[in-house]
């Protein structure tokens, strides 16, 4: 974790990972940055080990992520939410990539139904 | 114009009918001479003549203050019997060889305090004798003043002494009214009236022939304006018919649309018709899906997006679960601490209590041991209770948000579980679609009934339309034929002025033009004419000729006399007065176009002996007819024997029966 270094100040995602918000944001939710929180959500769920910060192409600022900072400051009790947030939502996208590559779909993932 | 006859009916002093006159009119023998005494009626026989011609007694001068009215003529003793009566005045005359009978009446009666009435308009008639043709009653005025003689001038032929006086001061004054008097009486004789007259019969001529032509050139206008009429028609006329062409056209162009539709539609077996129609329901059940599938879509990315943390929320849920029976549990053991410690407080309360006031001791040992045991068991208790955390571990506002959105992920799911129902039956119809598609073969590609029923559908509602249009249109070319035909009917044959009302105003124009212009040539002339006659009445007249050169009529009609080497006279002598008046009233008499009667009531009365003779000689000079009222003071019988002699025609004398009641008698 990232406890000792300072936190960032934007949420970046890779190209490969902006397509796969861009495709959720068509389907399951209204915008890619609900699609990232979303991943977020998943990677603390699935338990997902954060991957190490990757500088990608900046996309949000932390005021846009505001709710996200506040849910992980209180539920992580972390200092550096900003940070952990995009090593999360690299792990959830990740594995939602993966997911889908084994045609998983997308909605059961997010939001399975009953019984699943 | 001679005088034949007068007869008086119930005139003045003149009762009953039959009182008549009779003219002397043989040339040469043309004087008639009426003697009566003062009273008699002479003057009721003057005022005769200006009723019967003008149907006033006044003359045309009116002198100073008197005014006579008709009322004073009816005959009093035929209006004692109360009844009404009729007065009239009957004067045949002899005009350009003809009789004409004049005639004017009325009807009067006494009213109350004695005094007359005249009853109704007086009634004139003025017929031709032995052919019964006449004037009508509205223009007999006229024919008198414009023919006979103007009223404005019957004074210089009607008069008495003293009118002669006045007329004597007429015509030698120099005042505007004067002047045209005089100018007034010459252009009447010498018939520059009738010249006049026709000048302003021709313009009323020229006006009528005006009134033909603007009435021509009115149609014209009129023409114009309907020719105008009928262009704008017939350009409307073939507006509509290029309409109704081009809607035609578009009609064809429909019509086969329409039959193309409809053939095509026969052309497909019920069977085959069914399957389209079904394919074609289907299609549009699907394209309904499809909106639905996306509405659905859009929910799920709605609720999606609020419930970001739905992956957490079985997790989240736990954990609220966890820290509600944490709060559970705490809140019991604060419970039990509260009552613990109360407990306590209440039994140390009771222990100092029964400690003594003044040593401290208490009385009762046993009692106060119980107590203390009592307080140290509830401490115990206290102690052994579980220690309480109090976490302020509370999720900030954002956060609570999130949290409870999650909790819709229920709402996510069902808005998934509805879209994939969607899909479901989005394959089922595509199924479908293909399974009819296989049954039609190639041939389902190209038929759409429905496509074609509403091509033919919208085709045949063109059609109906432009049906209408060309019905409207057929109507309004309807109308407009039929306003043509009027107006084309209205258009008049004239195609301009005609030719023969043109030349009319053209003569006619030239003619007024030609009398305006010689009309003071004329009047030059015919005032040098009265000049001429004047001055040779003149030396008649005077028993000083040497004394007299001429009379002169001056451009604005002054009156002068001259001395024989050409100088102005002063006239103050009234003898020289009524010689030059003389003089003047017989050159208009002699130069006149139609010969005027002079009737003379008492006119010598103001002339003495010798110019009594010198007016009865004019009288004989004039060669007319002249009508001499006199007294026989005034004219003694030898002196008018000696004097005219032969030119006395008929000698008439008036004898006064009564007051009010004279009888004419002829004398041999």
């Amino acid at each position: 974790m990232s406890e000792s270094r300072e936190d960032v100040v934007f949420f970046s995602v890779t190209e490969e990972h902006k397509v796969l918000l861009r495709k959720l944001a068509e389907t399951l939710f209204e915008t890619e940055a609900g699609a990232f929180k979303a991943c977020v959500s998943l990677a603390i769920e699935k338990n997902l080990e954060p991957s190490p910060f990757q500088k990608g192409k900046t996309t949000w600022n932390a005021t846009t992520m505001s709710d996200l900072v506040e849910f992980l400051t209180w539920y992580e009790s972390t200092k550096t939410p900003i940070r952990l947030a995009n090593e999360l939502g690299y792990a959830g996208l990740n594995y939602l990539d993966e997911a889908l590559k084994r045609n998983a779909d997308a909605k059961d993932i997010f939001f399975p139904q009953t019984g699943n | 114009m001679r005088f034949l006859s007068l007869e008086l009916e119930n005139w003045s002093s003149y009762g009953g009918s039959g009182n008549t006159l009779t003219f002397a009119k043989t040339p040469g023998a043309e004087i008639t001479v009426i003697t009566a005494d003062n009273g008699s009626g002479k003057t009721s026989v003057l005022k005769a003549f200006s009723f019967v011609l003008y149907g006033s007694v006044n003359s045309s001068i009116v002198r100073s203050g008197e005014v006579v009215k008709l009322e004073e003529f009816p005959n009093r003793p035929a209006l004692e019997s109360g009844e009404e009566i009729t007065t009239s005045v009957t004067l045949i005359f002899e005009y350009q060889g003809a009789e004409w009978k004049l005639k004017r009446q009325f009807t009067a009666k006494h009213g109350q305090n004695q005094n007359l009435i005249v009853l109704g308009a007086v009634q004139t008639s003025l017929i031709q004798v032995g052919k019964g043709a006449g004037i009508s009653t509205e223009k007999i005025d006229d024919f008198i003043n414009d023919n006979l003689l103007n009223q404005q001038v019957s004074h210089f032929y009607f008069f008495d002494g003293v009118l002669l006086e006045e007329i004597q001061s007429q015509l030698t004054r120099k005042d505007e009214v004067s002047r045209k008097l005089v100018m007034n009486s010459v252009e009447n004789a010498l018939g520059l009236r009738f010249l006049d007259h026709l000048n302003l019969n021709l313009k009323a001529g020229l006006a009528k022939v005006d009134g033909e032509i603007a009435n021509q050139q009115k149609a014209l206008r009129q023409n114009e304006s309907l020719l105008k009429k009928i262009k704008d028609d017939e350009d409307a006329l073939s507006a509509l018919k290029a309409d109704v062409e081009r809607i035609e056209s578009l009609r064809i162009v429909e019509v086969a649309r329409r039959d193309e539709h409809d053939r095509n539609l026969q052309a497909i077996d019920p069977s085959t018709k069914g399957k389209a129609l079904e394919r074609t329901r289907l299609l549009e059940e699907l394209n309904q899906l499809e909106k639905e599938s996306t509405k659905a879509i859009q929910d799920i990315r709605q609720e999606g997006e609020r419930a970001w943390l739905a992956p957490l929320s079985s997790r989240l849920n736990d954990l609220f679960a966890s820290k509600e029976s944490e709060e559970l549990a705490s809140s019991a053991v604060r419970e039990a601490a509260t009552k613990l410690k109360v407990k306590i407080a209440s039994l140390e309360a009771s222990f100092t209590g029964k400690a003594c006031d003044l040593c401290g001791n208490s009385h009762d040992a046993n009692e106060l041991e119980r107590l203390r045991v009592e307080i140290e068991k509830l401490k115990s208790e206290l102690s052994q209770l579980p220690s309480i955390s109090e976490s302020d571990d509370k999720p900030l506002f954002k956060v609570s948000r999130a949290l409870t959105d999650s909790k819709r992920v229920d709402v996510v799911k069902q808005a998934i579980a509805h879209h994939d129902g969607i899909l479901l039956k989005i394959q089922d119809a595509n199924r479908k679609i293909r399974r009819i598609g296989d049954e039609l073969g190639n041939f389902a590609e190209n038929i759409d009934v429905k496509w074609e029923e509403t091509q033919r559908a919208e085709a045949n509602e063109k059609i109906l339309k432009y049906d209408n249009h060309i019905s409207e249109a057929n109507s309004k070319s309807d109308l407009l034929k039929s306003a043509l035909a009027n107006n084309k009917a209205k258009l008049t044959e004239s195609d301009g002025v005609s030719k023969k009302d043109q030349d009319a105003r053209n003569l006619l124009d030239t003619i007024c033009l030609s009398i305006e212009a010689s009309f003071e040539r004329f009047r030059d002339e015919m005032r040098a004419q009265v000049e001429e006659k004047a001055t040779e009445y003149l030396s008649v007249l005077t028993s000083q000729p040497e004394f007299y050169g001429s009379v002169e009529i001056t451009p604005d009609y002054q009156i002068k006399i001259k001395s024989p080497q050409g100088r102005v006279l002063q006239i103050a002598n009234a003898g020289h007065k009524q010689i030059l008046t003389t003089a003047f009233v017989s050159a208009m008499a002699a130069v006149s176009t139609e010969k005027t009667p002079f009737v003379m009531d008492t006119a010598l009365s103001h002339l003495d002996n010798p110019n009594s003779r010198q007016m009865l000689q004019w009288a004989k000079y004039v060669d007319q007819q002249v009508i001499l009222l006199v007294t026989s003071k005034e004219l003694p019988p030898e002196i008018a024997q000696e004097v005219l002699g032969s030119s006395i025609g008929r000698k008439y004398e008036v004898h006064r029966v009564s007051e009010e009641v004279s009888q004419i008698r002829e004398l041999s």
